[in-house]
C-alpha cells in the first residue's frame, strides 16, 4: 500500500514523514529571517511561540520544538511573508512528526478517536439530540456505511487510531 | 447548472444546530436549489487531525470531493475550516503526483477525483445573490457589524485569488441596512482552546479589543462563533453570517434562545 503525505507519494509511512521534514528544512532555510510573521502571529503576541525563531531552528535542523503546539493555526504568518513561504505548514510537519511519537495533545487524540469511531470531530449528544428536535431537524444519524468505508481509505495512515 | 451540495461539517449539526437551521431556512427563502452532500463525514478538521496526520487529512478530503463529483455538483461549506479542507486538498491535487497516488487510495473504496468540483462558502454564494437579498429585506438591521471572517477563510481566500470575504461581507452587511466595520487578521483563538487555554483567551481578548464600539460581531464561521459566543465577557452579540439574514428578512427563529451572548 502507498502511503504520501504534504509533499510527494513514496513507498512508506515513515519515508513520507521523512520526507515531508526535509521538505519543512528546505522551506525554512528560504526564510530571510525579516520577522514580518511574528509580528502577524497571535501566538508570538501573546508570550507563545514565534514563527521566525521555529523557522531558523528548522533551518539548522533542529525538529525538537515543543512550542510547535503554541501555534493557533491561523495561517497568518503565510499571508504575511513577503517571500512566499508557509511557517504554519512548516509547523504542521514538526508536529506530524511529534505526533507520529505519542508527543501531542491530549485534545487532539480525543477529536481523532472520535473522528475514527464516528466520522466527526464533534460528539453528538443530548444537547444536540434535544436541539434538532426543538429546530425541527431530522436526528443526525451516524452512517455505518460512510464510517467504514472511510476507515478502510485511511487505514494506515498517521491519523490512524486502533478501533479494536 | 451543476448541483449545489451543502456539507454541514460537523461542529454545525452536532453543537450548533440552529445555525444549521437559519442556513436552511435562508437558502429556502432565497430559492437557492441544493441537496445534501451523500455519505458525509468530517472534512477533517484543519487543525488537530491535520497536526496528527498531514496524510489522513488529504485522504478524508479526497474522498468527498469524489463523492461531490459522483454527484455532478460544488459544495457548499457552511463552516472555514471544511473550506479550508477541501480548497487546500483541489490545490494539492493539482500536482499529477500527488493526485495519482490519492486515487490509487481512493479505487480501494471504488471512488476517484477528478479534478473538477468547486467548493464555496457559504459568503462567496450570498454575495452573488444581491437582488434576491435586498428584495427580502422588510426589518432593515441598523447596526454596526463587525466583520469577522475568520482565518481559514480569510487565507483560503487569498490563496484562491478569490475576492476579499471581508469586502463580500461588508457588501451583504449594506445591503440589509446595517453598517460595516471592515476588521482583518483577528483570531479568534480557537486552535489553541483545550490546548493551552490562557493563550487562547489572551488571543481571544485581542481580537475583543478590535471588536469595541460594534454592535455585533458576525461571522460565517462555527468555531468563531463558539469562541466569542460562549467565551467572551463583554456581552457583544454574535451573530452567524446567516443569522443576520433571518433578521433582516423577519423571519421566525428558536435559534436565538441558544445564544449565550445576546
Amino acid at each position: 500500500m502507498l502511503f504520501y503525505g504534504n509533499v510527494v507519494p513514496v513507498g512508506r509511512r515513515d519515508d513520507a514523514l521523512k520526507e515531508e521534514l526535509e521538505e519543512a528544512v528546505v522551506e525554512a532555510g528560504r526564510c530571510l529571517q525579516c520577522g514580518l510573521c511574528s509580528e502577524s502571529c497571535p501566538s508570538a503576541r501573546n508570550d507563545g511561540m514565534a514563527p521566525d525563531e521555529v523557522m531558523v531552528k528548522v533551518a539548522e535542523g533542529d525538529l525538537d520544538d515543543e512550542r510547535i503546539w503554541q501555534c493557533a493555526m491561523c495561517h497568518r504568518c503565510a499571508s504575511a511573508c513577503p517571500e512566499g513561504l508557509d511557517p504554519s505548514r512548516v509547523i504542521t510537519a514538526l508536529r506530524n512528526r511529534s505526533a507520529a511519537k505519542g508527543e501531542h495533545p491530549k485534545r487532539f487524540e480525543d477529536s481523532a478517536q472520535r473522528f475514527l469511531a464516528t466520522g466527526r470531530a464533534f460528539p453528538c449528544t443530548g444537547m444536540t439530540r434535544n436541539m434538532r428536535r426543538d429546530l425541527g431537524l431530522p436526528p443526525l444519524e451516524v452512517d455505518r456505511e460512510a464510517v467504514a468505508e472511510l476507515k478502510e481509505l485511511i487505514r494506515g495512515t498517521r491519523g490512524w487510531r486502533k478501533d479494536d | 447548472m451543476t448541483d449545489l451540495l451543502l456539507f454541514n461539517g460537523c461542529l454545525i449539526p452536532s453543537r450548533l444546530p440552529f445555525l444549521e437551521k437559519a442556513t436552511r431556512d435562508v437558502l429556502d427563502k432565497l430559492e437557492v436549489s441544493y441537496s445534501d452532500l451523500p455519505d458525509q463525514t468530517c472534512c477533517v478538521e484543519p487543525i488537530g487531525l491535520r497536526s496528527l496526520g498531514a496524510d489522513t487529512w488529504t485522504l478524508a478530503s479526497a474522498r468527498l470531493l469524489a463523492i461531490a463529483e459522483e454527484s455532478d455538483g460544488d459544495i457548499l461549506t457552511v463552516c472555514d475550516g471544511c473550506y479550508m479542507s477541501l480548497n487546500q486538498t483541489i490545490l494539492r491535487l493539482e500536482d499529477p503526483r500527488r493526485r495519482e497516488a490519492v486515487n490509487r487510495e481512493l479505487a480501494r473504496i471504488g471512488r476517484e477525483y477528478h479534478g473538477r468540483v468547486r467548493v464555496l462558502s457559504l459568503v462567496e454564494l450570498l454575495h452573488s445573490m444581491k437582488e434576491g437579498i435586498i428584495g427580502s429585506v422588510s426589518e432593515p438591521q441598523k447596526r454596526r457589524f463587525a466583520i469577522h471572517p475568520g482565518c481559514h477563510l480569510e487565507r483560503t481566500a487569498e490563496e484562491l485569488g478569490k475576492e476579499d470575504p471581508v469586502k463580500q461581507m461588508a457588501d451583504i452587511v449594506e445591503w440589509v441596512g446595517g453598517t460595516p466595520v471592515e476588521l482583518r487578521g483577528n483570531c479568534c483563538g480557537g486552535g489553541l482552546s483545550g490546548v493551552y487555554d490562557d493563550m487562547s483567551k489572551a488571543v481571544l481578548d485581542d481580537s475583543l479589543a478590535a471588536f469595541k464600539g460594534s454592535d455585533t460581531i458576525l461571522t460565517p464561521c462555527p468555531t468563531c462563533f463558539v469562541q466569542f459566543d460562549l467565551r467572551q465577557k463583554d456581552g457583544i452579540p454574535v451573530w452567524f453570517l446567516t443569522e443576520m439574514l433571518i433578521a433582516a428578512f423577519g423571519m421566525d427563529y428558536k435559534g436565538w434562545r441558544y445564544h449565550r451572548s445576546r
